[in-house]
């Protein structure tokens, strides 16, 4: 009978095990945003070495906050922007980033370009000062926007003319998202764990998930009108996934939203008729710096310079269309699930 | 004798057997299906840990700075008195992965549990 007992207990015991623990998570706040980095495999909830191999992602996050942060006053950036046109010497991440935000600016003719802080800070949106500024004080921040005024001197120097004013926040999660997935390759070489990076909104999924078929990773595309809910879907591996949206930072004065997506050749919000504009990318840079640009040039030339760099992307219109351009086909498996929420799919 | 006592065994045995795969079977269906949590998070600390049922019905301050609303299934910042109200407008969440984020006062509203359609939502 204890025989049976034990069994008894044992069984009873197999029975209460539910779960996959197959994730251990790391939430943090870090650049201004709420992240969450999960390491995920078989058994990772109860594996130091999962749990460590979060930590160093948390930290190498961490460690790129003040590398690219321009508020706080012990950083490169600050300096830099405070430097009235001397050449500083930044540190190898700040180094890295602004040559990616460059040529990503380069890239997208000036749609996207790193060099808006001083209209950024003109507008305070999601500040108690968002107010909307008059045309001379826009026309006058204006002047100091170009990302030609950066001068990359190599060796870590960088130099800003016209008054230019560098803010990475544009390209700052992606960046940070490209640094943990290099950190989780450099660090896990046999590939037993896989990542799934939940920066701010940017998502990187990298490696298998280990608990879908197919090891696929499914991200959803926010809803404009609810961003808790989602529109559609798109299933991927070793990608990011980047939005840019005019509904979470935004304020509004009689009547009229301002969001917090400025067009550089206007110094306003964009007003392209877009809601969002969602990328899915191997480099989660390129991805955030392309969505805000696709965001600033509208469908018909976004959809047109997304084919031409066969770019992966999801439109949502404010009219409720949703477009994606053929690269999405190619690079993950789309879904769209707004039917229900009076959107069409416009293919 | 002896044979007679294994035969009582095995019928024990294969009663705790079926017991404890009906125990199985109940434990997996409110794992896979509707056994959902709303987690409230303050400066990195775990403030509450509500398991939502149809019947759920309350309303968690945050020392006046956020009100989050638990209703049946779903959680809600209902309030923030910050100055950006990203967590407000995030809306309600109805599915395990979802989270309004209060940046300025450092409080997570999150739902665990289950199993979500998604991993993550870009928004």
């Amino acid at each position: 009978m204890k025989r049976i007992a034990a069994l008894l207990a044992a069984l009873l015991c197999l029975s209460g095990c539910s779960g996959s623990g197959n994730v251990c998570s790391t939430d943090f706040f870090a650049m201004d945003t709420f992240m969450s980095i999960a390491v995920c495999g078989e058994g990772a909830e109860d594996s130091e070495a999962a749990q460590e191999l979060a930590t160093e992602l948390e930290q190498r996050v961490n460690v790129l906050e003040p590398a690219l942060s321009r508020t706080r006053e012990d950083s490169d950036l600050y300096r830099l922007n405070h430097a009235e046109g001397a050449v500083c010497t930044v540190a190898e991440d700040t180094y890295a980033a602004i040559a990616d935000a460059v040529e990503y600016a380069k890239l997208t003719g000036g749609a996207f370009d790193p060099t808006m802080a001083a209209l950024t800070d003109l507008w305070g949106i999601n500040t108690e000062d968002a107010r909307v500024p008059s045309q001379n004080e826009i026309e006058q921040a204006l002047s100091g926007v170009g990302y030609e005024n950066i001068e990359l001197l190599g060796d870590g120097r960088v130099r800003l003319l016209n008054g230019a004013q560098l803010d990475l926040g544009g390209i700052g999660k992606g960046f940070a998202t490209d640094e943990v997935q290099a950190a989780w390759e450099q660090r896990d070489r046999s590939g037993t764990w896989s990542v799934l990076a939940r920066l701010g909104g940017n998502v990187g999924a990298f490696g298998e998930n280990p608990d879908r078929d197919g090891g696929n990773w499914v991200v959803g595309i926010a809803d404009p009108d609810n961003s808790a809910d989602y529109l559609a879907t798109v299933a991927v591996k070793d990608l990011s996934v980047v939005t840019s949206g005019d509904y979470e930072r935004y304020f509004e004065q009689d009547g009229k939203r301002y969001h917090h997506i400025f067009d550089p050749a206007t110094g306003y919000p964009a007003e392209s008729g877009l809601r969002s504009v969602t990328v899915i990318d191997e480099s989660s840079t390129r991805a955030d710096a392309l969505t805000t640009a696709l965001f600033v040039m509208g469908l018909e030339e976004g959809m047109m310079f997304c084919a031409e760099n066969q770019i992966a992307a999801v439109f949502i219109t404010a009219d409720r269309q949703v477009y994606t351009t053929q690269q999405v086909g190619e690079l993950c498996t789309f879904s769209f699930l707004g039917e229900e929420k009076g959107y069409t799919y416009a293919q | 004798m002896r044979s007679r006592m294994k035969w009582g065994d095995a019928v024990i045995i294969g009663a705790v057997l079926l017991v404890a795969a009906a125990l199985a079977a109940v434990l997996a269906m409110q794992a896979v299906g509707d056994r959902l949590y709303a987690e409230v998070w303050k400066d990195g600390s775990l403030v509450e840990r509500v398991a939502l049922e149809e019947q759920t019905d309350r309303t968690i301050e945050l020392d006046g700075h956020n009100t989050v609303v638990l209703l049946g299934k779903t959680a809600k910042m209902q309030y923030a008195d910050c100055r950006d109200q990203v967590c407000v407008r995030t809306g309600t969440l109805t599915r395990a992965g979802q989270v309004a984020v209060c940046l300025p006062n450092r409080v997570v509203l999150k739902i665990t549990g289950g199993q979500s359609d998604i991993d993550a939502i870009v928004s």
